[in-house]
């Protein structure tokens, strides 16, 4: 009997959670996850609010944010190139674990780590800077549906056909600099010029950053619900992308 | 008994039963001997009894118990490729696809991997197929071998019957008691540039072995040099390889020639 489809969407999400327990064991503390997905952004963070008298509701939600945004994309871009240059890509791609299926457990790593380690600035400007959590729904929103679109960047900056993870590593960091300066993490997007907010809607991290301040008191730019769909808008867009390119790799490496 | 599967169609489905040991993919360096192969039992969605079991007595079999919590990048080439089979087969896989399993193996790996691939074939009845240039290998294996050149299918049947193709290309392999005896020495100089040298003699085809043999024997006595084996051969799986592919190869010129 042929297999329902029900069933076959069950076999494949649990495919995307093996997928994703893998690359938890072997990736998260690889060493260009943790240069690029925390100290990386603790100096950056550094560079910004050392010494500049930044209130704490706007320091602690770009804080958080950029946290965020830099560990959730970490994990991305160098699972897919480690595993072509390990030569176990191969292995995975000719398991019963579909392309969806592969691209989902990438994501869904890069989402825990992103959404776990975004808690420790979350708690340090709640327990040291006396942030408050005023709307839950809007934080855990902006942590998680952020943490989506970020890792599903990181994947999609990783399908290009390499085995080399420094120079997709390095793609990756052309990518997520210039949107640090577009997406009002330090500055609430009604406070930056006019070609900033022009250029905000295009950046994932503009949605989830408004999200966390809303959630910690901040001012709002967009509607909460416009941030969500924008986010999920986001991650599928950079899904399908991933998949494309990975589909396209393939097919040239036949 | 599996539904019927378009491998194009839906190659995710065909893929649960399928095993696959690429020869490019490796294992994973990070995981230990028993999360690589959990892993891959998991990706089969082997149930967790059921892949427990198995694991252990496939790690039994290729002989790598004791060694499961060692990480992937620890084990030597051999035992690696062990653990690739171990990998491969721990979704009971109905049909298996090996590219160059025993390639560059030490002696022990080598003959583990093969016991057990017959014995995948013979007692579970998994359909192998199996990528390999050592030939020999093949014709030991195998059912039915085919030999593929230049990218097209040259031929396909038992090995015994690709023999028989070749029936006229039998050949006389003699060994002397004495160094540095060339065909020369023996053979009229029609057969002697034919002959293959060996370290201590020489192989020879011809479509007439039994004359070969009495010429060679009479006209050593006649040298007075000894003969420590004279032996007349089938033709072996290398000699049909080489046949077909030959003739195959000569084809191009014969018809930019024409």
């Amino acid at each position: 009997m042929p297999r329902s489809t029900g069933s076959r969407l069950l076999r494949q999400v649990h495919a995307a959670y093996v997928v994703a327990k893998k690359d938890a064991v072997i990736y998260y503390l690889k060493p260009p996850v943790i240069s690029f997905g925390v100290i990386f952004p603790f100096f950056f963070y550094l560079a910004f609010a050392a010494g500049r008298d930044v209130p704490a509701g706007v320091m602690v939600p770009g804080m958080v944010a950029m946290a965020l945004f830099f560990t959730a994309s970490a994990v991305g871009p160098l699972v897919t190139p480690w595993e072509r240059q390990a030569r176990t890509w191969e292995r995975l791609v000719t398991s019963p674990a579909s392309l969806w299926a592969i691209i989902a457990g990438d994501i869904a790593a890069g989402l825990a780590f992103g959404a776990l380690l975004s808690l420790v600035p979350l708690a340090l400007g709640i327990g040291l800077a006396g942030a408050e959590v005023t709307d839950a729904a809007s934080l855990a929103l902006g942590i998680l549906l952020g943490a989506l679109a970020f890792s599903a960047l990181g994947v999609l900056m990783a399908a290009p056909a390499t085995d080399t993870p420094p120079q997709v590593m390095m793609l990756s960091n052309l990518v997520r600099l210039p949107l640090i300066f577009v997406s009002g993490v330090f500055v609430p997007l009604s406070a930056m010029q006019e070609w900033g907010q022009a250029l905000a809607p295009f950046s994932p991290l503009s949605y989830s950053a408004d999200l966390i301040r809303a959630g910690l008191g901040g001012p709002r730019y967009f509607s909460a619900g416009v941030s969500a769909m924008a986010l999920l808008g986001f991650g599928a867009g950079f899904m399908i992308l991933a998949r494309m390119l990975d589909r396209a790799s393939q097919s040239r490496s036949r | 008994m599996s539904p019927r599967l378009d491998v194009t169609q839906d190659p995710v489905a065909a893929r649960e039963h399928i095993g696959v040991v690429p020869e490019e993919a490796n294992v994973y360096a990070d995981l230990t001997v028993w999360q690589n192969v959990m892993l891959m039992a998991e990706l089969h969605a082997v149930g967790r009894r059921r892949r427990t079991e198995r694991g252990a007595e496939l790690l039994g079999l290729f002989g790598l118990a004791g060694c499961e919590k060692q990480k992937g990048r620890d084990l030597s080439k051999g035992l690696r490729q062990r653990l690739r089979l171990c990998m491969a087969l721990v979704g009971d896989p109905e049909i298996l696809f090996l590219d160059e399993p025993t390639t560059g193996l030490d002696v022990a790996s080598v003959h583990a991997i093969r016991t057990v691939i017959a014995r995948m074939n013979r007692e579970r009845g998994t359909t192998v197929f199996l990528t390999t240039h050592n030939i020999e290998e093949a014709g030991d294996l195998c059912h039915r071998v085919a030999i593929i050149n230049e990218g097209r299918l040259a031929a396909v049947d038992t090995p015994q019957a690709l023999r028989g193709t070749i029936e006229a290309r039998r050949s006389v392999e003699v060994r002397f008691a004495v160094p540095d005896v060339t065909p020369k020495d023996i053979l009229p100089p029609a057969e002697a540039a034919s002959a293959v040298t060996l370290g201590d003699g020489f192989r020879v085809y011809s479509a007439e072995p039994g004359r070969l043999v009495q010429e060679i024997a009479a006209r050593s006595a006649a040298k007075g040099i000894g003969i420590v084996s004279l032996n007349t051969l089938a033709p072996s799986l290398e000699d049909v390889f080489l046949h077909i592919t030959g003739t195959k190869a000569r084809e191009p010129e014969a018809r930019d020639a024409a």
